[in-house]
Protein backbone atom coordinates (compact mmCIF):
# COMPACT_ATOMS: atom_id res chain seq x y z
CA UNK A 1 0.00 0.00 0.00
CA UNK A 2 1.25 3.55 -1.06
CA UNK A 3 1.95 6.21 1.70
CA UNK A 4 -0.83 8.53 0.40
CA UNK A 5 -3.32 5.69 0.93
CA UNK A 6 -2.11 4.73 4.56
CA UNK A 7 -2.31 8.62 5.40
CA UNK A 8 -6.33 8.01 4.13
CA UNK A 9 -6.77 5.74 6.58
CA UNK A 10 -5.24 7.37 9.36
CA UNK A 11 -7.67 10.42 8.70
CA UNK A 12 -9.97 8.29 8.51
CA UNK A 13 -9.75 6.76 11.73
CA UNK A 14 -9.10 3.85 10.05
CA UNK A 15 -7.64 0.91 12.97
CA UNK A 16 -6.66 -0.47 9.51
CA UNK A 17 -3.86 2.11 9.01
CA UNK A 18 -1.93 1.27 12.00
CA UNK A 19 -1.72 -2.50 11.09
CA UNK A 20 -0.33 -1.34 7.54
CA UNK A 21 2.08 0.91 9.05
CA UNK A 22 3.63 -1.86 11.07
CA UNK A 23 3.09 -4.29 8.29
CA UNK A 24 5.19 -1.71 5.87
CA UNK A 25 7.48 -0.21 7.89
CA UNK A 26 7.36 -1.93 11.45
CA UNK A 27 10.83 -4.43 10.83
CA UNK A 28 12.91 -1.41 9.83
CA UNK A 29 11.58 0.57 12.73
CA UNK A 30 11.77 -2.01 15.09
CA UNK A 31 14.86 -3.23 14.21
CA UNK A 32 16.65 0.53 14.55
CA UNK A 33 15.40 0.34 18.16
CA UNK A 34 16.65 -2.87 19.07
CA UNK A 35 19.97 -0.98 17.92
CA UNK A 36 19.73 1.81 20.03
CA UNK A 37 18.10 -0.12 23.22
CA UNK A 38 19.64 -3.81 22.37
CA UNK A 39 16.75 -4.97 23.56
CA UNK A 40 13.92 -6.90 21.42
CA UNK A 41 11.40 -6.24 24.45
CA UNK A 42 12.08 -2.85 24.42
CA UNK A 43 12.60 -2.16 21.17
CA UNK A 44 8.67 -3.80 20.69
CA UNK A 45 7.47 -1.40 22.85
CA UNK A 46 9.51 1.51 21.01
CA UNK A 47 7.65 0.32 17.76
CA UNK A 48 4.19 0.12 19.57
CA UNK A 49 4.62 3.85 20.86
CA UNK A 50 5.67 5.20 17.72
CA UNK A 51 2.16 4.10 16.17
CA UNK A 52 0.25 5.11 18.83
CA UNK A 53 2.22 8.83 18.61
CA UNK A 54 1.55 8.82 14.77
CA UNK A 55 -1.95 8.15 15.25
CA UNK A 56 -2.33 11.11 17.44
CA UNK A 57 -0.43 13.39 15.59
CA UNK A 58 -2.76 12.47 12.48
CA UNK A 59 -4.42 13.97 11.56
CA UNK A 60 -4.34 17.40 11.77
CA UNK A 61 -0.57 16.39 10.66
CA UNK A 62 -0.21 15.09 7.36
CA UNK A 63 3.60 14.50 6.38
CA UNK A 64 5.27 14.61 3.43
CA UNK A 65 7.51 11.66 3.95
CA UNK A 66 6.00 8.95 6.12
CA UNK A 67 8.69 6.62 6.30
CA UNK A 68 11.20 9.69 7.38
CA UNK A 69 8.35 10.99 10.12
CA UNK A 70 7.94 7.53 11.62
CA UNK A 71 11.59 7.34 11.70
CA UNK A 72 12.11 10.27 13.73
CA UNK A 73 9.50 9.55 16.14
CA UNK A 74 10.37 5.77 16.67
CA UNK A 75 14.50 7.05 17.11
CA UNK A 76 13.33 9.42 20.00
CA UNK A 77 11.31 6.79 21.67
CA UNK A 78 14.45 4.58 21.56
CA UNK A 79 16.34 7.14 22.71
CA UNK A 80 14.60 8.23 25.43
CA UNK A 81 14.23 4.46 26.19
CA UNK A 82 17.96 4.13 26.06
CA UNK A 83 18.29 7.17 28.48
CA UNK A 84 16.29 5.32 31.05
CA UNK A 85 18.23 1.96 30.39
CA UNK A 86 21.40 3.51 30.52
CA UNK A 87 20.77 5.24 33.80
CA UNK A 88 21.25 1.55 34.98
CA UNK A 89 23.57 0.39 33.05
CA UNK A 90 25.54 1.35 29.37
CA UNK A 91 24.42 -0.89 26.54
CA UNK A 92 24.00 -1.59 22.79
CA UNK A 93 25.06 -0.27 19.89
CA UNK A 94 23.80 3.16 20.85
CA UNK A 95 26.34 3.72 23.50
CA UNK A 96 29.19 2.32 21.01
CA UNK A 97 27.92 5.32 18.68
CA UNK A 98 27.19 7.79 21.21
CA UNK A 99 31.03 7.43 22.89
CA UNK A 100 32.19 7.70 19.04
CA UNK A 101 30.19 11.07 18.52
CA UNK A 102 31.50 11.98 21.23
CA UNK A 103 34.76 12.76 19.18
CA UNK A 104 33.63 15.70 17.76
CA UNK A 105 31.35 17.16 20.39
CA UNK A 106 32.56 20.66 21.46
CA UNK A 107 33.47 21.06 24.87
CA UNK A 108 30.91 20.18 27.92
CA UNK A 109 31.72 23.43 29.74
CA UNK A 110 28.43 25.30 30.62
CA UNK A 111 29.26 28.21 28.76
CA UNK A 112 29.61 26.09 25.59
CA UNK A 113 26.18 24.59 26.63
CA UNK A 114 24.45 27.80 26.38
CA UNK A 115 25.72 28.52 23.04
CA UNK A 116 25.29 25.00 21.42
CA UNK A 117 21.54 24.92 20.37
CA UNK A 118 20.04 21.56 19.04
CA UNK A 119 18.69 23.34 15.94
CA UNK A 120 21.79 24.65 15.01
CA UNK A 121 23.31 21.33 15.72
CA UNK A 122 20.90 20.00 13.70
CA UNK A 123 21.34 22.38 10.49
CA UNK A 124 25.45 22.15 11.08
CA UNK A 125 25.40 17.68 10.62
CA UNK A 126 22.66 17.92 8.15
CA UNK A 127 24.68 20.19 5.86
CA UNK A 128 27.78 18.34 6.63
CA UNK A 129 26.12 14.90 5.76
CA UNK A 130 25.28 16.53 2.27
CA UNK A 131 28.60 17.55 1.23
CA UNK A 132 29.58 13.64 1.42
CA UNK A 133 29.15 11.31 -1.70
CA UNK A 134 26.25 9.19 -2.01
CA UNK A 135 28.30 6.09 -0.64
CA UNK A 136 29.80 7.37 2.20
CA UNK A 137 26.50 9.45 2.66
CA UNK A 138 24.41 6.47 3.01
CA UNK A 139 26.59 4.86 5.07
CA UNK A 140 26.82 7.97 7.41
CA UNK A 141 23.45 7.39 7.90
CA UNK A 142 23.09 3.75 8.14
CA UNK A 143 25.60 4.13 11.37
CA UNK A 144 24.78 7.49 12.91
CA UNK A 145 21.09 7.72 11.77
CA UNK A 146 19.55 3.74 11.97
CA UNK A 147 22.49 2.99 14.65
CA UNK A 148 23.37 0.15 12.64
CA UNK A 149 26.54 -2.00 13.63
CA UNK A 150 29.36 -1.82 11.69
CA UNK A 151 28.98 -5.82 10.89
CA UNK A 152 25.82 -5.25 9.37
CA UNK A 153 26.65 -2.40 7.05
CA UNK A 154 30.07 -3.81 6.10
CA UNK A 155 28.06 -7.15 4.78
CA UNK A 156 25.47 -5.10 3.10
CA UNK A 157 28.00 -2.93 1.32
CA UNK A 158 30.59 -5.38 0.46
CA UNK A 159 33.55 -3.67 2.11
CA UNK A 160 35.79 -4.69 5.83
CA UNK A 161 34.97 -3.27 9.08
CA UNK A 162 38.07 -1.92 9.55
CA UNK A 163 37.96 -0.14 6.00
CA UNK A 164 34.73 0.73 7.42
CA UNK A 165 36.02 1.99 11.21
CA UNK A 166 38.75 3.78 9.38
CA UNK A 167 36.14 5.59 7.01
CA UNK A 168 33.97 6.79 10.06
CA UNK A 169 36.64 7.99 11.70
CA UNK A 170 37.88 10.53 9.02
CA UNK A 171 34.20 11.46 8.86
CA UNK A 172 34.21 12.13 12.10
CA UNK A 173 37.12 14.40 11.98
CA UNK A 174 35.47 16.52 8.83
CA UNK A 175 32.41 16.90 11.23
CA UNK A 176 34.57 17.92 13.52
CA UNK A 177 36.34 20.24 12.02
CA UNK A 178 32.89 21.88 10.48
CA UNK A 179 31.94 21.81 14.31
CA UNK A 180 34.50 24.25 14.98
CA UNK A 181 34.16 26.15 12.04
CA UNK A 182 30.83 26.83 12.62
CA UNK A 183 31.93 28.33 15.99
CA UNK A 184 30.72 25.57 18.31
CA UNK A 185 34.18 25.54 20.53
CA UNK A 186 35.93 22.99 21.97
CA UNK B 1 26.34 14.94 33.52
CA UNK B 2 27.21 17.51 30.95
CA UNK B 3 28.44 14.62 29.29
CA UNK B 4 24.94 13.29 29.34
CA UNK B 5 23.41 16.64 27.83
CA UNK B 6 25.55 16.96 24.79
CA UNK B 7 24.86 13.14 23.86
CA UNK B 8 21.40 13.41 23.54
CA UNK B 9 22.02 16.96 22.18
CA UNK B 10 24.12 15.49 19.40
CA UNK B 11 21.79 12.12 18.86
CA UNK B 12 18.66 14.42 18.71
CA UNK B 13 20.40 16.43 15.99
CA UNK B 14 21.17 13.85 13.80
CA UNK B 15 17.25 12.58 14.51
CA UNK B 16 16.32 16.39 12.30
CA UNK B 17 18.38 15.53 9.83
CA UNK B 18 16.60 16.07 6.27
CA UNK B 19 13.92 14.21 5.42
CA UNK B 20 15.48 13.18 2.07
CA UNK B 21 18.43 12.26 3.64
CA UNK B 22 16.52 9.54 5.96
CA UNK B 23 14.41 8.13 2.82
CA UNK B 24 17.53 8.02 0.88
CA UNK B 25 19.97 5.53 3.44
CA UNK B 26 16.50 3.47 4.07
CA UNK B 27 16.10 2.71 0.51
CA UNK B 28 19.26 2.53 -0.53
CA UNK B 29 19.46 0.15 2.46
CA UNK B 30 17.18 -2.34 0.93
CA UNK B 31 17.96 -1.78 -2.66
CA UNK B 32 21.81 -1.87 -2.50
CA UNK B 33 22.69 -5.24 -4.19
CA UNK B 34 24.58 -8.03 -2.13
CA UNK B 35 27.94 -7.77 -3.47
CA UNK B 36 30.71 -10.52 -2.24
CA UNK B 37 33.91 -11.77 -3.01
CA UNK B 38 33.22 -14.92 -4.50
CA UNK B 39 36.38 -16.56 -5.23
CA UNK B 40 39.04 -15.60 -2.36
CA UNK B 41 41.41 -18.27 -2.47
CA UNK B 42 42.31 -16.68 -6.05
CA UNK B 43 43.87 -13.85 -4.60
CA UNK B 44 44.94 -16.08 -2.28
CA UNK B 45 47.05 -18.24 -4.77
CA UNK B 46 47.95 -14.93 -6.22
CA UNK B 47 49.85 -14.23 -3.42
CA UNK B 48 51.61 -17.39 -2.65
CA UNK B 49 53.18 -16.92 -5.88
CA UNK B 50 54.19 -13.74 -5.61
CA UNK B 51 55.96 -14.74 -2.66
CA UNK B 52 57.58 -17.82 -4.69
CA UNK B 53 58.40 -15.77 -7.49
CA UNK B 54 60.67 -13.22 -4.75
CA UNK B 55 61.78 -15.87 -2.96
CA UNK B 56 62.84 -17.03 -6.63
CA UNK B 57 64.47 -13.65 -7.50
CA UNK B 58 66.32 -13.14 -4.18
CA UNK B 59 67.89 -16.94 -4.62
CA UNK B 60 68.53 -15.88 -7.95
CA UNK B 61 70.38 -12.88 -7.68
CA UNK B 62 72.60 -14.03 -5.10
CA UNK B 63 73.55 -16.86 -6.75
CA UNK B 64 74.27 -14.46 -9.83
CA UNK B 65 76.32 -12.02 -7.53
CA UNK B 66 78.43 -14.29 -6.10
CA UNK B 67 79.15 -17.00 -9.08
CA UNK B 68 79.26 -14.04 -11.99
CA UNK B 69 81.38 -11.42 -10.55
CA UNK B 70 84.62 -10.84 -12.05
CA UNK B 71 87.11 -13.19 -10.81
CA UNK B 72 90.35 -12.09 -8.75
CA UNK B 73 93.36 -13.27 -10.35
CA UNK B 74 95.72 -15.53 -8.59
CA UNK B 75 99.18 -14.21 -9.26
CA UNK B 76 101.92 -16.72 -9.89
CA UNK B 77 103.25 -16.00 -6.09
CA UNK B 78 99.98 -17.34 -4.54
CA UNK B 79 98.70 -14.16 -3.62
CA UNK B 80 95.39 -12.55 -4.89
CA UNK B 81 95.71 -9.34 -7.38
CA UNK B 82 93.18 -6.98 -5.49
CA UNK B 83 93.74 -4.09 -8.05
CA UNK B 84 94.47 -1.84 -5.08
CA UNK B 85 96.15 1.54 -6.40
CA UNK B 86 99.98 1.63 -5.18
CA UNK B 87 99.84 4.45 -3.56
CA UNK B 88 103.53 5.49 -3.74
CA UNK B 89 105.58 4.02 -6.39
CA UNK B 90 108.62 5.85 -5.94
CA UNK B 91 109.15 2.96 -2.99
CA UNK B 92 109.44 0.52 -5.64
CA UNK B 93 113.42 -0.24 -5.00
CA UNK B 94 115.56 0.69 -7.33
CA UNK B 95 117.42 -2.34 -7.90
CA UNK B 96 114.53 -4.40 -8.83
CA UNK B 97 112.63 -1.79 -11.00
CA UNK B 98 115.50 -2.24 -13.58
CA UNK B 99 114.42 -6.18 -13.56
CA UNK B 100 111.11 -6.36 -12.62
CA UNK B 101 111.89 -8.81 -10.79
CA UNK B 102 109.34 -7.07 -7.96
CA UNK B 103 106.88 -4.38 -9.63
CA UNK B 104 104.71 -2.79 -7.76
CA UNK B 105 101.89 -5.69 -7.48
CA UNK B 106 98.61 -3.82 -7.22
CA UNK B 107 97.51 -2.76 -10.00
CA UNK B 108 98.69 0.35 -11.60
CA UNK B 109 100.96 1.47 -14.24
CA UNK B 110 104.49 1.51 -13.02
CA UNK B 111 106.78 4.33 -13.80
CA UNK B 112 108.37 5.13 -16.95
CA UNK B 113 111.57 3.30 -16.26
CA UNK B 114 109.10 0.04 -15.46
CA UNK B 115 106.89 -0.33 -17.79
CA UNK B 116 108.74 -2.02 -20.68
CA UNK B 117 108.74 -4.95 -18.20
CA UNK B 118 105.06 -4.80 -16.42
CA UNK B 119 102.36 -6.24 -17.57
CA UNK B 120 99.29 -4.14 -17.01
CA UNK B 121 97.39 -6.39 -14.17
CA UNK B 122 94.00 -4.97 -15.42
CA UNK B 123 95.38 -7.22 -18.80
CA UNK B 124 96.01 -10.50 -17.49
CA UNK B 125 97.22 -12.64 -19.36
CA UNK B 126 95.75 -15.82 -18.83
CA UNK B 127 98.80 -18.91 -19.94
CA UNK B 128 97.23 -22.34 -21.13
CA UNK B 129 98.62 -25.40 -20.06
CA UNK B 130 101.46 -26.44 -22.35
CA UNK B 131 102.22 -22.99 -23.63
CA UNK B 132 106.29 -22.17 -24.28
CA UNK B 133 108.36 -19.56 -22.12
CA UNK B 134 108.76 -17.75 -25.75
CA UNK B 135 104.49 -17.81 -25.95
CA UNK B 136 104.71 -15.81 -22.47
CA UNK B 137 107.62 -13.59 -23.27
CA UNK B 138 106.22 -12.78 -26.64
CA UNK B 139 102.40 -12.60 -25.48
CA UNK B 140 100.74 -8.93 -25.98
CA UNK B 141 98.84 -8.38 -22.29
CA UNK B 142 95.20 -8.98 -22.68
CA UNK B 143 95.85 -12.24 -24.68
CA UNK B 144 95.80 -15.72 -24.45
CA UNK B 145 98.56 -17.64 -25.61
CA UNK B 146 97.81 -20.95 -27.28
CA UNK B 147 100.22 -23.88 -27.21
CA UNK B 148 102.31 -24.21 -29.93
CA UNK B 149 103.11 -28.22 -30.59
CA UNK B 150 106.60 -27.16 -32.33
CA UNK B 151 107.73 -25.71 -29.28
CA UNK B 152 109.42 -27.01 -26.24
CA UNK B 153 106.48 -27.62 -23.55
CA UNK B 154 106.73 -25.15 -20.60
CA UNK B 155 105.81 -27.12 -17.22
CA UNK B 156 103.90 -25.54 -14.57
CA UNK B 157 107.29 -24.94 -12.24
CA UNK B 158 108.77 -23.41 -15.22
CA UNK B 159 105.76 -21.28 -15.85
CA UNK B 160 106.50 -20.25 -12.09
CA UNK B 161 110.12 -19.63 -12.15
CA UNK B 162 110.42 -18.16 -15.56
CA UNK B 163 107.44 -15.34 -14.86
CA UNK B 164 108.06 -12.59 -13.08
CA UNK B 165 106.14 -12.60 -9.60
CA UNK B 166 103.99 -10.31 -9.27
CA UNK B 167 103.63 -9.22 -12.83
CA UNK B 168 100.10 -10.00 -13.58
CA UNK B 169 100.41 -12.65 -15.47
CA UNK B 170 98.09 -15.82 -14.33
CA UNK B 171 99.59 -19.34 -14.34
CA UNK B 172 95.95 -21.50 -14.91
CA UNK B 173 96.24 -24.97 -14.71
CA UNK B 174 93.43 -26.33 -16.57
CA UNK B 175 90.88 -27.07 -13.75
CA UNK B 176 91.49 -23.04 -12.96
CA UNK B 177 91.01 -22.34 -16.73
CA UNK B 178 87.90 -24.39 -17.30
CA UNK B 179 86.22 -23.49 -13.67
CA UNK B 180 86.41 -19.91 -14.41
CA UNK B 181 84.37 -20.44 -17.42
CA UNK B 182 81.84 -22.71 -16.01
CA UNK B 183 81.25 -19.89 -13.16
CA UNK B 184 80.74 -17.27 -15.86
CA UNK B 185 77.94 -18.99 -17.35
CA UNK B 186 76.14 -20.25 -14.33
CA UNK B 187 76.70 -16.36 -13.32
CA UNK B 188 74.73 -14.99 -16.80
CA UNK B 189 72.50 -18.01 -16.64
CA UNK B 190 71.35 -16.81 -12.69
CA UNK B 191 71.15 -13.54 -13.43
CA UNK B 192 68.84 -14.30 -16.70
CA UNK B 193 66.81 -16.47 -14.51
CA UNK B 194 66.32 -13.42 -12.19
CA UNK B 195 65.23 -10.78 -15.06
CA UNK B 196 63.07 -13.54 -16.52
CA UNK B 197 61.16 -14.18 -12.81
CA UNK B 198 61.57 -10.27 -12.29
CA UNK B 199 59.28 -10.12 -15.34
CA UNK B 200 56.96 -12.53 -14.66
CA UNK B 201 56.47 -11.12 -10.99
CA UNK B 202 55.86 -7.83 -12.79
CA UNK B 203 53.40 -9.20 -14.39
CA UNK B 204 51.56 -11.20 -12.02
CA UNK B 205 50.91 -8.32 -9.59
CA UNK B 206 49.47 -5.71 -12.46
CA UNK B 207 47.12 -8.55 -14.39
CA UNK B 208 46.70 -10.86 -11.24
CA UNK B 209 42.77 -10.95 -10.69
CA UNK B 210 43.42 -10.67 -6.78
CA UNK B 211 40.10 -9.16 -6.26
CA UNK B 212 36.67 -11.37 -7.53
CA UNK B 213 33.53 -9.49 -7.29
CA UNK B 214 30.32 -10.74 -7.82
CA UNK B 215 27.37 -7.71 -8.07
CA UNK B 216 24.22 -10.14 -7.58
CA UNK B 217 22.07 -7.26 -8.52
CA UNK B 218 23.27 -7.24 -12.35
CA UNK B 219 24.95 -10.30 -12.54
CA UNK B 220 28.15 -9.22 -12.88
CA UNK B 221 31.44 -11.05 -11.93
CA UNK B 222 34.13 -8.30 -12.03
CA UNK B 223 37.97 -9.31 -11.94
CA UNK B 224 39.88 -6.90 -10.54
CA UNK B 225 43.83 -6.03 -10.82
CA UNK B 226 46.08 -3.21 -10.47
CA UNK B 227 46.33 -2.79 -13.94
CA UNK B 228 42.86 -3.61 -15.61
CA UNK B 229 39.41 -4.76 -14.55
CA UNK B 230 37.24 -7.24 -16.34
CA UNK B 231 33.62 -7.53 -16.36
CA UNK B 232 31.77 -10.17 -17.02
CA UNK B 233 27.98 -10.43 -17.69
CA UNK B 234 27.27 -13.41 -19.31
CA UNK B 235 27.34 -12.26 -23.06
CA UNK B 236 28.88 -9.02 -22.53
CA UNK B 237 32.81 -8.71 -21.62
CA UNK B 238 34.12 -5.00 -20.93
CA UNK B 239 37.98 -4.35 -20.25
CA UNK B 240 38.94 -1.65 -18.59
CA UNK B 241 42.67 -0.36 -18.10
CA UNK B 242 44.00 1.68 -15.80
CA UNK B 243 40.71 1.98 -13.19
CA UNK B 244 43.23 3.75 -10.56
CA UNK B 245 44.17 6.21 -13.02
CA UNK B 246 40.49 6.90 -13.74
CA UNK B 247 39.63 7.47 -10.30
CA UNK B 248 42.35 10.09 -9.73
CA UNK B 249 41.31 12.53 -12.33
CA UNK B 250 37.88 12.42 -11.12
Amino acid sequence: MEDGEILDLFFSRSERALSETSAKYGTKLQRMAQYITGNESDAQECLNDTLFEAWRRIPPERPNCFFAYLAKIARNFSLKKWERLSAKKRSGTISEISDELMECLPDNSSDVEEIVENKRLSAAIDSFVRTLNIEQRRMFMRRYFWNEPLSVIAKSEGCSESSLKSLFHRLRLKLKEKLIKENFDL
Amino acid sequence: MNKRINEKDLLSAFTNVGDDLIEESAVKNTQRPVRYKKIRFIGNAGLSASLCLMALIVVFSSLALSSGIEKVPIQSDGSANTGNVCEDLTKVPQEESGTSSRPCDTGIAAPEQNKQTFVPPESDTIIKPGSTTEDVSTTEPGKTTEPDATKPVLTDDEAKTEVPPGSGVIVADEDTYNNTDKKSENGAFYKTAAIILSALLLLLLLFYPFSVVRDEASGTTVYKSLLCKLGKNGKNTELTFLPFIKRGKK
